[in-house]
């Protein structure tokens, strides 16, 4: 019984599958299930590749955000800049008249000029502007300092961007930090 | 005359090998919805976070490496036996190879289970890769460790019946299926030597107090050098199916058997030198090392692509013998009620979409997106958890009548069963894809932390988690669908009724005439296989052991 030789026999290999598939073919209900099973994938995939674009496209999509990279805890605020400026920690909690926002940051002045680094206004999830913030005090070539800026958001906004300026002798550079999500208390 | 007829006593062999395979898939998908429901927060109680990794232990060993070895073994004797139409030439020795790898499995599978209950004085929470530094008692690894020296004793009783036949028959060709079963079985000759090593030279000794301690990276390199070539003797036995057996079932016959030649020696000689794509993330291999073997990977696309086109001629020429029409119309004319054809093709689909997946996995700057991510089992639950899977199960039901003498029974459960795999498959490894992609680690029983939120790019994480486990639950409705049709056959009256299936298969329209007769010289291939390896794996294994065998962090680190 190999399969190299054809042999008469060989072409009874067609009836045979006919015969093999006729037992099965009583259960034609089982038909429908093919074009359902298929286009349940079609489905899924489109909705994905769909998503992925609008996520990546659409609007508020990463793109249209103030800057490239969202900073979470633990992250660089400016990695523009050769200075450090961390994002030690970040929290919300909530209180009586919304919710309120603490980003604990530490910086380093790696420059040889005075440097100061100023947190500016929060803009929502929703796109509202939350004043407040907190600059330092001049910090000297090679030192460090820390500090903690609050802010009070409505109770439904969650914290998308913040204001930074950090100026080095007398240059100031501005820019929006975009922020990753932010642990709930 | 049915196979169960003309060999019963390899008949039996098969038999056997299959109900160890089957016993794995059922206990495997059980704990496989357990982990997805513990994974996902739905249910925690049934065990701790810690006992998770045994219970991942026990689904990886039980699926990737107990369910395919063992089918692969019983699907090979049958292709093997019937192909040349002759016996195992000793059916104690036969039988002797099945024993050790069932008592392998038994001793790791116990090892395993001592991890979670207290009786018993093992553990093993080492995951199917088993790497150091993670240590397993030496139960574990020993009983590895006969699983697979009992299966190279099933690859030489293939090629010993191989050598009876071709003294009987010095001028014709292999048959296919011998010549497909045989190849694969080299390839794994050839790939489960590093694993030996790893196994036998560094981690039984190690785990038993022998030597104090191993080189991470050079038994990593060595798994992988295993783990990749590993994916192959998966894959191979199901494209025997598709090649040898899958164009009967869809009306006609294989389009072209030179063709589906030399994609198995393509395999044999590509499949083991690639195996660094999956250490991208290991510091200590250079990244000029990393950059060759992802070439050679996807030189591996190739022989995947012919097969592709190979399976769905050889499709389309059944459907039109079937009266099917139309660019596409032909397809309406297969017999979609018959799950062996049905499971077959839906798996050759999964796989082509799997495909994709592997090409991102492969690329060596991409691969660091979704490196140990959920993505990762969301990739190849497709692969070897369908394409493989689905594919045995499928065949399954054309070939238990053939070694039971029995007629298939609860045909209805058969015929819904590969629809319920594919599509409760569609949406967990959609929903692991997607999970993986917002950086939630794979193999972590609480992925979830205080300060970090993963950031899915659609839908919330909680959507994807109760995707997540609709899926696993269809999954395992299918396995019990498949479980229960092959009970009640096995149960059922031999010769009772007839069996609506025989064991005969059309030539290829394009036969082996059309070919070299070097493509049937294994020696050839495998001196062209292991020259390949030397090239490939000869100088970073030197590098690794030039400061001492057992030295960790020998390796020189690239700057
Ligand atoms: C009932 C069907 C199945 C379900 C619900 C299921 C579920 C899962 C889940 C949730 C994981 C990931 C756990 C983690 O990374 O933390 C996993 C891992 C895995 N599954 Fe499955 N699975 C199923 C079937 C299969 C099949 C058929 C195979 C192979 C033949 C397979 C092989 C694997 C392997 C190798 C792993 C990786 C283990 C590791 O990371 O060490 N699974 N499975
Ligand atoms: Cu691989």
């Amino acid at each position: 019984m190999t399969e190299h030789a054809p042999t008469p026999s060989d072409d009874a290999g067609d009836g045979d599958a006919a015969t093999e598939n006729d037992v099965w073919s009583r259960r034609s209900f089982v038909r429908y299930l093919a074009p359902v099973s298929i286009a349940i994938p079609i489905v899924v995939e489109t909705e994905t590749l769909v998503g992925l674009l609008q996520n990546d496209f659409g609007e508020n999509s990463a793109w249209t955000q103030p800057t490239g990279v969202s900073v979470g805890i633990g992250g660089d605020l400016r990695p523009d800049l050769n200075t450090r400026e961390k994002l030690q920690n970040a929290a919300l909690e909530a209180v009586e008249d919304g919710r309120r926002l603490t980003l604990a940051v530490a910086v380093r002045n790696t420059t040889d000029a005075p440097y100061r680094l100023a947190l500016g206004a929060v803009t929502t999830d929703g796109g509202e502007t939350v004043e407040g913030g907190y600059t330092t005090d001049p910090v000297a070539p090679g030192e460090t300092t820390s500090f903690t800026a609050e802010y009070v958001l409505p109770a439904d906004a969650t914290p998308a961007s913040v204001e930074t300026t950090v100026t080095i002798g007398n240059q100031p550079s501005e820019r929006t930090v975009q922020l990753a999500p932010v642990p709930t208390q | 005359m049915t196979y169960v007829d003309d060999f019963p006593g390899e008949a039996r062999v098969v038999r056997t090998a299959f109900a160890v395979a089957f016993a794995s898939i059922g206990l495997g998908g059980a704990l496989g919805v357990l982990q997805a429901l513990f994974r996902t927060g739905y249910s925690r109680s049934l065990f701790s976070a810690v006992d998770y990794y045994s219970v991942l232990t026990a689904h990886g060993v039980l699926m990737a490496l107990v369910f395919t070895t063992f089918f692969i073994v019983g699907l090979f004797a049958w292709g093997v036996t019937r192909s040349l139409d002759t016996g195992f030439r000793d059916l104690r020795f036969t039988w002797g190879w099945l024993a050790l790898m069932t008592l392998g499995t038994l001793l790791a599978f116990v090892s395993i289970l001592g991890g979670i209950v207290g009786f018993i004085p093992t553990h093993a929470a080492v995951l199917y890769t088993f790497y150091a530094p993670l240590e397993a008692s030496p139960t574990f690894y020993l009983g590895l460790a006969l699983l697979v020296v009992g299966s190279w004793g099933a690859g030489v009783d293939y090629v010993l019946t191989l050598r009876d036949w071709r003294a009987d028959n010095p001028d014709e060709r292999i048959p296919l299926q011998t010549f497909m079963a045989v190849s694969t079985m080299l390839l794994w000759f050839v790939c489960t030597l590093g694993v030996a090593v790893e196994v036998v030279v560094f981690l039984l000794p190690w785990s038993l107090g022998l030597i104090p301690r191993v080189d991470p990276l050079l038994t990593r390199t060595l798994f992988w050098y295993f783990g990749h070539a590993v994916v192959y003797f998966w894959l191979l036995p199901a494209y025997f199916v598709w090649y040898t057996i899958f164009p009967k079932l869809s009306g006609g016959r294989l389009f072209s058997d030179p063709l589906a030649r030399v994609v198995f020696v393509l395999f044999l000689v590509l499949s083991t030198p690639v195996g660094v794509h999956h250490q991208y993330g290991d510091p200590g291999l250079s990244q000029g090392l990393k950059f060759v073997q992802m070439t050679s990977t996807y030189f591996i696309l190739l022989p995947s692509l012919l097969t592709a086109f190979t399976v769905v001629a050889s499709m389309e020429h059944g459907a039109r013998q079937r009266g099917g029409e139309g660019r596409f119309g032909w397809l309406r004319a297969l017999p979609w009620e018959n799950p062996s054809f049905s499971g077959i093709a839906l798996a050759g689909l999964a796989f082509a979409a799997s495909g994709f997946g592997g090409m991102v996995n492969a690329g060596l700057n991409v691969n660091a997106l979704v490196h140990n991510t959920m993505w990762v089992p969301g990739h190849f639950h497709l692969t070897v958890g369908t394409a493989v899977a689905l594919t045995f199960m499928a065949i399954t039901y054309w070939l238990l009548p053939q070694l039971t003498g029995k007629r298939l029974r609860l045909r209805t459960l058969a015929a819904v069963q590969p629809y319920l795999w594919f599509v409760g498959m569609v949406f967990m490894s959609n929903a692991m894809h997607r999970i993986g992609l917002a950086g939630v680690p794979r193999r972590t029983s609480e992925p979830q932390y205080e300060q970090v939120i993963f950031n899915t790019p659609i839908a919330s994480i909680g959507e994807l988690h109760l995707q997540t486990v609709g899926g696993a639950f269809l999954l395992f409705a299918s396995l019990l669908c498949f479980l229960a049709v092959v009970g009640s056959t096995w149960l059922g009256e031999r010769g009772a009724k007839p069996l609506a299936v025989n064991g005969h298969i059309p030539s290829a329209l394009s036969g082996p005439e059309h070919s070299p007769r070097v493509l049937d010289d294994f020696r050839v291939w495998v001196a062209l296989t292991v020259l390949l390896l030397l090239i490939a794996y000869g100088p970073p294994l030197a590098a690794m052991v030039q400061n001492g065998l057992f030295a960790p962090g020998s390796a020189p680190i690239p700057a």
